[in-house]
Formats: C-alpha cells, sequence, structure tokens
C-alpha cells in the first residue's frame, strides 16, 4: 500500500502544481503591445519654456562689480 | 575713511538721538507725542517736520504703498513693542486699510496735524533718511550702514567706489544709497509680519520675500525697495526700471 500512497501522492501533487501554474500565467498574459521602455517626453536640445531663476539681479552700467575686494558691510533686512 | 574714533562716536550719538526722538516706542518721544495729538494742529520740531514731509514724498513717489500712516494696521496685528524687547504677542490679525497718507497727515512749516484716529509710523522711512544724513556729517568718503540701509559717499577705500554685498555679488558703490526689504525678519506667527501692505491693511502677501535696491539716496533705496516687493513680480521690475541704478529680488 505504501508504494501505491506515495505515487498518488505524487500525481495528486504534480496536478496540482500543474493546475496552479496555468491558473497564474492564465491571469498574467503579458501585453503584446506593451512599450519596452517609458516614451521619450523631452528630446535633448528640444526648446521647451524657460525655467524662472530663483533670484533676479540686474545692474545699471553705472554700478560695477568686483570679485577682487571683500565687502566692507552689506543691505539686509532689519 | 580715516575717522577717528571721537568722530564715529560723534555719529553714533547722532543716531541715538534720532532713534529717541523718532521712535514710536517711547511715548515721550517726537513722534509719540505727535500721534497723542491726533485731531488737531500742533507745532513740531523741525526735524519731525522734515519726516512727514519724507513720508508723504513716499506716499507720493510709491503711488501709495508705502504709507506711513499704517501704524493702527501694526497695532492691530500685534506688532506694538520693539522687537528688542522680545516676540510681540500673537493675534489674529484685523485688517485695518489706512487712507491715503495725505488725507490725514498735513504738515505746513512747523505745523503739522493727524486725522483723528490716524497714527504714523516712521520706521524705514526715517533709517533711509538718516543714512543719507548721517554720510553727509561723515565727511566727503564714508560708508554708513543703519540696519541694512546704506549710504555710500565718495570714492571708497582704493578709489573704486565702496564695496558692498548686493545679493550675491559685490558692487562698488559711490554716491548712492542701498536698501532691503523683505517678509522673512521680525515675524512672531503665519502671516505676521512687519510689513503692511497698505491695500490689505494687513502684512504683505507678496510673491516676493526680499527685494534689494540701489538707487541716488539711501531713503529713496528705501522706499523703491518696499514697493518692489508690495508690488511683487509682475511689476516690480516695470517700477524699478528709470527709477534705481540696480536691484536684486528673489
Amino acid at each position: 500500500m505504501t508504494p501505491l500512497a506515495l505515487k498518488l501522492g505524487a500525481t495528486v501533487l504534480t496536478l496540482v502544481s500543474l493546475a496552479g501554474s496555468t491558473t497564474f500565467v492564465v491571469r498574467h498574459v503579458k501585453n503584446a503591445e506593451a512599450p519596452l521602455h517609458p516614451s521619450v517626453v523631452k528630446v535633448a536640445g528640444e526648446a521647451g519654456p524657460a525655467l524662472q531663476p530663483r533670484t533676479r539681479l540686474h545692474l545699471e552700467p553705472s554700478v560695477r562689480t568686483t570679485d577682487q575686494q571683500a565687502p566692507l558691510t552689506f543691505t539686509y533686512v532689519s | 575713511m580715516d575717522l577717528g574714533p571721537a568722530r564715529l562716536e560723534e555719529g553714533a550719538s547722532f543716531v541715538r538721538e534720532m532713534h529717541r526722538r523718532l521712535t514710536r516706542f517711547d511715548p515721550e518721544s517726537d513722534l509719540s507725542r505727535f500721534n497723542a495729538s491726533a485731531g488737531r494742529w500742533v507745532g513740531v520740531s523741525e526735524l519731525l517736520a522734515t519726516l512727514l514731509r519724507e513720508a508723504l514724498r513716499a506716499h507720493e513717489v510709491s503711488g501709495g504703498l508705502v504709507n506711513a500712516g499704517v501704524l493702527p494696521a501694526m497695532l492691530a496685528i500685534g506688532y506694538t513693542r520693539d522687537f528688542a524687547e522680545g516676540p510681540t504677542v500673537l493675534t489674529t490679525p484685523e485688517p485695518h486699510i489706512p487712507a491715503p497718507l495725505p488725507d490725514v497727515l498735513e504738515v505746513r512749516g512747523e505745523l503739522a496735524r493727524l486725522a483723528p484716529g490716524a497714527g504714523v509710523d516712521l520706521g524705514g522711512i526715517a533709517k533711509g533718511w538718516l543714512a543719507d544724513r548721517l554720510a553727509e556729517r561723515l565727511g566727503e568718503n564714508a560708508l554708513v550702514n543703519l540696519g541694512g540701509d546704506l549710504y555710500a559717499r565718495g570714492e571708497g577705500p582704493d578709489a573704486e567706489g565702496w564695496p558692498v554685498g548686493f545679493g550675491e555679488r559685490t558692487v562698488l558703490l559711490r554716491d548712492a544709497g542701498a536698501a532691503t526689504s523683505g517678509t522673512e525678519r521680525r515675524r512672531w506667527g503665519e502671516g505676521l509680519h512687519h510689513l503692511i501692505d497698505p491695500r490689505l491693511g494687513l502684512p504683505a502677501r507678496s510673491d516676493l520675500a526680499e527685494v534689494s535696491v540701489i538707487a541716488d539716496t539711501a531713503a529713496d533705496a528705501e522706499i523703491f525697495a518696499k514697493t518692489a516687493l508690495l508690488l511683487g513680480t509682475g511689476r516690480a521690475e516695470e517700477f524699478l526700471t528709470g527709477r534705481s541704478r540696480g536691484w536684486w529680488m528673489r
């Protein structure tokens, strides 16, 4: 009886595994139309809306700047 | 340049004296006594008369955005004492839209009158004006900075102008003023800060956080910076073009 029981158990296990695998594959069918990569939203070098700078500086030509001298003081909110 | 300690102390003494006479936090100051006399003509000092006229000029130049008559609005939002004395009292702001300054303030010589219920805060107007006056007193080559409002007089230490931090750059200023206006300092709660928008009667809600301006004088720079900040990004540059020598904003 024992060999027969083992054969029967192995057969049942095989059938259950087959049924489970089939169910999983059926529920997860690959979409043949799906793109392989995300679509390209912007081509490098393509003109787009300019980003607004976080700060804006404007100086009349009469106002010179320097990188050579450290500021002695600065203007600030008090 | 080359000012001796005595000269510098004389300048510091001048500033302390001006503060004593113009602060709204001392009930005995020239300004407080004038505010307390609202409703009648009173004699005022030559100094106060000059600054009241300066306040009227600021109102005109700014198209009404720099209105020294915002004192009731400042008090209503809890700005009742000097920040040096600690944070002000947190309040729920009630809008107090001030009347146009010329409608509530008249100055004739050394006589002046405030309309009943009106009050004046000279704040930044006095600071910029004082920076200009102190630079005059200190001589032909001097750099004065009063709490961020500054005036650079003369050619500076190396005859190229005075190096001054302006936004993220260093500029060389010669016979020019600079000032900054912003909403991120002197805050004491959500939406509560010292810069009142007279159109709202409440703290400004500008999309700009800070504006620095270079102009012919510190007084003008102060007026222009505050006006530009209140106008916001949409109109600030248009306002400053042709008036200022430069600006930085964020």
